[in-house]
């Protein structure tokens, strides 16, 4: 099983987003038009949220795939770490990537992927550089500076360690916990030089992909689908089960959208019908990429004889409800493909259901053998697989 | 009626109990002025008081009561309205004294609250290696891939909300070794200093034909090479071409010259043609670049300003820098207020003045043809450069060289520093080097058995054939990845207890340089003196004159006034185009950077910072604050006149940059930040399940009504009666500072007029305001409040921990002492760090 998770920084205009009806017989809002074509394959949730925790406007939006705001998480066991590295530490060492984290923005928006040290994990904007990491073959002399990279660090993790026990010895139990946090980061690093020290002697798959030259260069309009590709391939090619992209700004050229202002200006529209229009420029493009994406990994036939739709849960969403108001309530959430039993839109009374709850179903199907997701109440109702 | 209760003490080394008793008067003063709207049928601000009064002594209502000491402290409860009892002043301030003795003498009987032991935070960091390595940690930042930090309202430094992950320590590790090869020369020759030199041919330029025009930028004798009619973006940078590819070759310290000059700043043209500043003088940027893929035209991170140069006219000059550049770097120039884009303009200008320039498309061609008119035959040839017409604004440029690397002696003081004179590892006597600085990066003497597994593992990689020069590499990135470093050691927790002598070093120059402590420091703390009042107080008066304690105004400001948020939300490129052509963003951050540091230096009182009548501008700020006489890059001290409506950090740009989104401006974030920043008394956030207010920009209604509409629900009525008044007056700036009286009619573009600004409000204590200046007015007499609110953020930066009620009574002495001794910052800082706070853990 796969989990990619898509998230945008400044959400959905609600009412192109949410149908009115529910079940499959929905009539299509303008939005969710553009993924037609996979209609019995997603579920659209509407009412969930992270209660007390969705707050904050644009500060609140990185709490998207944890449920929990990065300055509650102190005093948590694993902070605010988000669904995805859940998955990802479930996946351990079976693949070249634990998990890999995407960006076609350049402000560095709000973080998608936090760890359960409650740390945020920096994505990767330069396609050129994702592209290299999954398939560029490592030369031998490069190999070897490697090698010897990892090799260093391993020594001095353990050369630092009779230090951090000095310390130990005579500080509080605050500063312990600190200490803690430090052994605790030392051994995962440790953990990760040797798991990834292990493949780096295993080569990189094939593939007959030509990333364009320029691609980093381009307008947000065309990089866009090259992420895509590009996490189509990685999983195909088992290099990693777990993707998160995150969509925020356009970058130059107002990211070649036909439009007279900025992605964050045009959010505060004030229901003024025009600047909706605008957005809804934006807006679309991001539902008809990610139909795109679905279509390419429909496409796909995998050895047990299903789609690698069918082996990919795929989600599309934001920590932002309404970036108008900057709220951060009846989050956007659409869930595709990972062989769940489909229905269309599927509606929660407001504030009863954590979003978390849906997390804890994706977790199980995934394969995690958990009944709870931070601060989740159960397993999401309605949704089976 | 009294209350006794018994509070278990947590602190692990005091077995008893102590006994903190509620003064009788704090019920009845509750039960005469509060109660009467905060019972269980009003609620008022969601606060019911009877729970309190049943049972007065609770635990429970500890926190209750530290909000009434606010309000109390603040002048704002009980609200100065018809029917509502008021206290007598006398009465007031006993309450206020009760309140604050009884829960200073709660906190006592917990646990002490100490420093949570603190790492250093990136720019902790960058200092530190800066002065630990003599590194230059700006020009090639090797922590810019750091996961972003997390601030406790806009303080990094404070060890509860900080993280470490495994993430964060490989990147330390990165970097320490990214800057230790750079700091050291080992095995490494003096390289040799080279020169290049480089003309107009030699920098990227264009010379061709678009749409009806041709032009080339370089002139018909390749003297010169014009930056403003011509290139396909004139921001984009300009660099030599071929040198790019490979970039230096050494990593060290050039010196860059470039002969250039302003041309056509006085030009024949409608004004409203040029979208440039010309009543400035056009500007130089020049900039560095780690390797080519940055010169691409829309990068933006990564590239390095060197400086800004503001060009003479006409006459050619030689403007100078030296920047260090690490192996692969090139330079680059651009015409930094320049207008961007020149094709626009460009078209018009031929258009109007020019028309000979411009050849017949196609289309006109058969127009005429169709019409049965002539065709001239050289209709669709371009026969004259408009390069050699136009006489608008141009950045000229004559010539650029390079000369370095540029070594003052060898090996270079960084190398020095750390291993003295020899270059070869394997000739050092290497426990004396690993001592010496582990001393310096531990911050306090350490003995070799300390270090034995930083010694033992040179030595047994040595043994097994590793070269020494590795080895020697390998244990000092260890050393800089240790805990030791990595952490602030305040101390032993058991108890709060005093610094020790090196600590006590550690936490001044982390305080006022953000940096580790030099060599004098750590002197006298070994010769454990610096404890002394009179010894400490030369220190600190010698590191706040010392160019590094920018860094403390730097870093305490970005945390003391949210200047961090600015940047996160930039604003729209269309609404407001100057705040990216002039460079506002850095400027208005300099301002306030020049303003606090002139107050530190001056020893200004505190109330300037809400009601000075000076700051510190540049052109591009004096333009957007409309006021005349300023040109050029340099930031100077001007005085206001009376007409201009800016004083104290309310009127700065900054300020009012930071309490916006970019896109609209907000009252209520503006009231808040007044509430936090200046005053110290952070409103509540607002309950969960309020619906926030959906910002309604056609202009039917106003923020004021919308605000209005929403003071009407209950549940948010009350804190919007303390929050909104503050930041009403503050609604004549819009979101990057500037003054409007209209908000504007198109938002889209920010222009034309809309509904007037109103800026009135009453607070609950009865006071009204109309305009910034009565908010200036209402704030300085609120000085007891800044003065306090101030010693608890410096107190705050300085020592990483939140001042409890615990320290009343000396923050109250810092206070008092501050007020009747003129109120200066200078004197601030010293009276906070000559407290027992600062020395205590």
């Amino acid at each position: 099983m796969r989990m990619v998770c898509v998230g945008t920084n400044f959400g959905f205009v609600p009412n192109l987003f949410f149908p009115k009806e529910t079940g499959l017989g929905f009539k299509a809002p303008e939005l969710i038009q553009q993924l037609e074509q996979h209609r019995r394959n997603f579920t659209i949730f509407s009412g969930l949220d992270h209660g007390t925790e969705g707050v904050g406007g644009h500060g609140g939006v990185h709490a998207f795939l944890s449920g929990v705001l990065s300055k509650n998480s102190r005093g948590l066991p694993e902070k605010n770490v988000t669904v995805d590295q859940k998955a990802a530490d479930h996946v351990g060492a079976a693949t070249r990537y634990p998990s890999m984290q995407m960006t076609a923005g350049s402000e560095g928006g709000s973080i998608l992927s936090w760890n359960s040290a409650g740390v945020a994990i920096p994505p990767i904007r330069d396609l050129r550089l994702l592209f290299a990491m999954l398939f560029q073959a490592t030369g031998k002399q490069q190999l070897n500076i490697l090698k010897s990279a990892h090799r260093q660090q391993v020594s001095i993790l353990d050369l630092v360690r009779p230090d951090a026990r000095l310390l130990q010895k005579r500080v509080g139990v605050e500063d312990r916990e600190k200490l803690d946090q430090y052994f605790t980061s030392v051994r995962s690093l440790e953990k990760r030089l040797t798991q990834s020290a292990a493949w780096l002697d295993r080569p990189k798959p094939k593939v007959s992909y030509a990333l364009p030259d320029e691609a980093d260069e381009m307008d947000f309009v065309d990089r866009v689908p090259l992420y895509y590709d590009l996490a189509v391939l990685a999983l195909q090619t088992d290099s990693t089960r777990v993707i998160t992209v995150e969509f925020s700004d356009l970058g130059p050229n107002t990211g070649g959208f036909p439009v007279t202002r900025g992605y964050h200006q045009l959010t505060h529209h004030g229901k003024v019908a025009s600047y909706i229009k605008e957005l809804s420029i934006i807006e679309r493009f991001h539902t008809k990429q990610f139909g795109r994406f679905l279509d390419k990994l429909a496409a796909v036939r995998e050895p047990n004889d299903r789609t690698l739709l069918d082996n990919t849960m795929a989600l599309l969403g934001s920590g932002m409800g309404n970036a108008s108001s900057h709220s951060n309530k009846n989050l956007p959430l659409l869930l595709a493909g990972g062989g769940f039993k489909h229905q269309g839109h599927l509606p929660f009374e407001s504030g009863e259901t954590p979003a978390s709850n849906l997390f804890v179903s994706m977790l199980q199907r995934f394969g995690v053998e958990t009944d709870s997701f931070n601060r989740s109440t159960g397993t999401l109702n309605g949704l089976q697989a | 009626m009294r209350a006794t209760i018994l509070l278990a003490a947590l602190s692990l080394g005091a077995e008893f109990a102590i006994a903190a008793e509620l003064p009788a008067s704090v019920p009845v003063f509750v039960e005469r002025y509060c109660i009467k709207c905060h019972d269980a049928d009003s609620e008022k601000g969601d606060r019911n008081f009877e729970p309190f009064l049943a049972q007065p002594g609770k635990a429970e209502h500890h926190e209750l009561l530290k909000e009434i000491l606010d309000q109390l402290n603040l002048g704002e409860m009980p609200p100065r309205k018809k029917n509502v009892a008021q206290p007598l002043v006398a009465e007031r301030r006993e309450m206020v004294a009760a309140l604050a003795d009884y829960l200073a003498a709660v906190e006592s009987g917990k646990a002490p609250a100490t420093t949570v032991m603190r790492r250093l935070t990136r720019y902790e960091y960058n200092y530190t290696l800066r002065d630990l390595l003599g590194v230059d940690t700006v020009a090639a930042d090797a922590t810019r891939s750091f996961p972003a930090e997390a601030t406790s309202h806009g303080f990094p430094n404070f060890g509860p909300v900080q993280a470490l992950s495994d993430v964060q320590l490989q990147h330390y590790m990165k970097a320490a070794r990214t800057y230790l090869d750079r700091a050291l020369a080992l095995g490494k020759k003096q390289p040799e200093v080279r020169r290049w030199t480089f003309e107009p041919k030699d920098l990227t330029h264009e010379k061709k034909n678009v749409g009806t025009v041709r032009y080339r930028v370089i002139s018909a004798d390749g003297k010169h090479l014009d930056i403003g009619h011509g290139q396909p973006a004139e921001s984009g940078p300009t660099f030599p071409k071929k040198f790019a590819s490979q970039g230096v070759p050494e990593d060290g310290l050039y010196r860059i010259r470039v002969k250039a000059a302003a041309v056509g700043r006085k030009h024949p043209y409608a004004p409203e043609l040029i979208p440039a500043d010309l009543t400035q003088p056009l500007q130089m940027g020049l900039w560095h670049v780690p390797s080519p893929t940055y010169l691409s035209k829309r990068t933006t991170e990564g590239r390095v300003l060197v400086e800004v140069f503001d060009l003479a006219d006409d006459k050619p000059q030689v403007y100078e820098a030296k920047a260090w550049m690490p192996a692969g770097s090139s330079p680059f120039v651009h015409w930094i207020n320049g207008i961007g884009a020149s094709k626009g303009p460009l078209r018009k200008i031929v258009e109007q003045y020019h028309p000979e320039a411009r050849r017949k498309t196609p289309y006109e061609v058969d127009r005429l043809k169709a019409a049965g008119l002539p065709v001239p035959k050289d209709a669709l040839v371009q026969k004259i450069w408009i390069s050699d017409l136009y006489k608008g604004p141009r950045v000229r440029i004559y010539e650029m060289t390079l000369e370095g690397p540029l070594h003052d002696q060898w090996p270079p003081a960084s190398h020095r520093g750390i291993v003295g004179n020899e270059t070869d590892a394997s000739e050092l006597n290497v426990e004396q080097v690993l001592l010496e600085f582990a001393r310096k990066a531990f911050r306090r003497p350490v003995k070799s058995q300390e270090i034995a597994q930083y010694i033992d593992f040179f030595q047994s990689q040595t043994a097994s054939g590793m070269a020494a020069n590795e080895a020697l590499k390998q244990v000092l990135t260890a050393i800089l990845t240790s805990p030791r470093f990595l952490f602030l050691d305040e101390g032993d927790a058991k108890e709060a207890k005093q610094l020790d002598d090196f600590q006590l070093a550690t936490r001044l120059s982390y305080a006022l340089w953000c940096s580790t402590p030099d060599e004098r420091l750590l002197k006298l703390a070994a010769e454990g003196i610096l404890n002394q009042p009179k010894i400490l107080r030369a220190e600190t008066e010698r590191l706040l004159r010392d160019p590094r304690s920018q860094a403390f105004v730097k870093r305490s400001t970005d945390a003391w006034l949210r200047l961090d948020k600015i940047g996160s939300m930039p604003p729209g490129t269309k609404q407001f185009p100057v705040y990216f052509r002039d460079r506002l963003e850095s400027a208005m951050k300099n301002e306030t950077y020049h303003f606090v540091s002139h107050m530190l230096q001056r020893n200004r009182p505190l109330s300037e910072f809400v009601d000075a009548r000076y700051s510190f501008l540049n052109g591009a700020l004096a333009r957007h604050y409309g006021v005349p006489g300023v040109v050029g890059e340099a930031f100077r001290q001007v005085q206001f006149s009376a007409q201009v409506r800016r004083g104290g950090l309310l009127g700065h740009a900054s300020v009012l940059t930071a309490t916006a989104n970019g896109v609209e401006t907000s009252p209520v974030t503006r009231g808040v930040w007044v509430l936090e920043s200046l005053l110290g008394t952070p409103p509540s956030p607002p309950p969960p399940d309020v619906p926030p207010i959906e910002p309604d920009t056609r202009g039917a209604v106003t923020i004021r009504d919308q605000l209005a509409k929403h003071r009407h629900v209950v549940a948010c009525a009350d804190c919007h009666a303390k929050i909104d008044p503050w930041g009403f007056a503050l609604e004549f700036y819009d979101p990057i500072g500037g003054l409007r009286m209209h908000y504007p009619a198109n938002k889209e573009r920010g222009t034309g007029k809309g509904r007037l600004v109103d800026g009135s409000g009453q607070l609950p204590s009865g006071e009204q305001v109309n305009n910034e200046a009565d908010l200036r007015k209402l704030l300085t007499s609120r000085k007891t409040q800044l003065t306090r609110n101030l010693t608890h953020k410096l107190l705050l930066h300085a020592t990483g921990r939140k001042p409890s009620y615990r320290d009343h009574h000396i923050i109250n002495q810092i206070v008092e002492q501050s007020l009747a001794g003129g109120n200066g910052f200078r004197d601030l800082i010293h009276a906070v760090i000559a407290s027992e706070l600062f020395a205590r853990r």
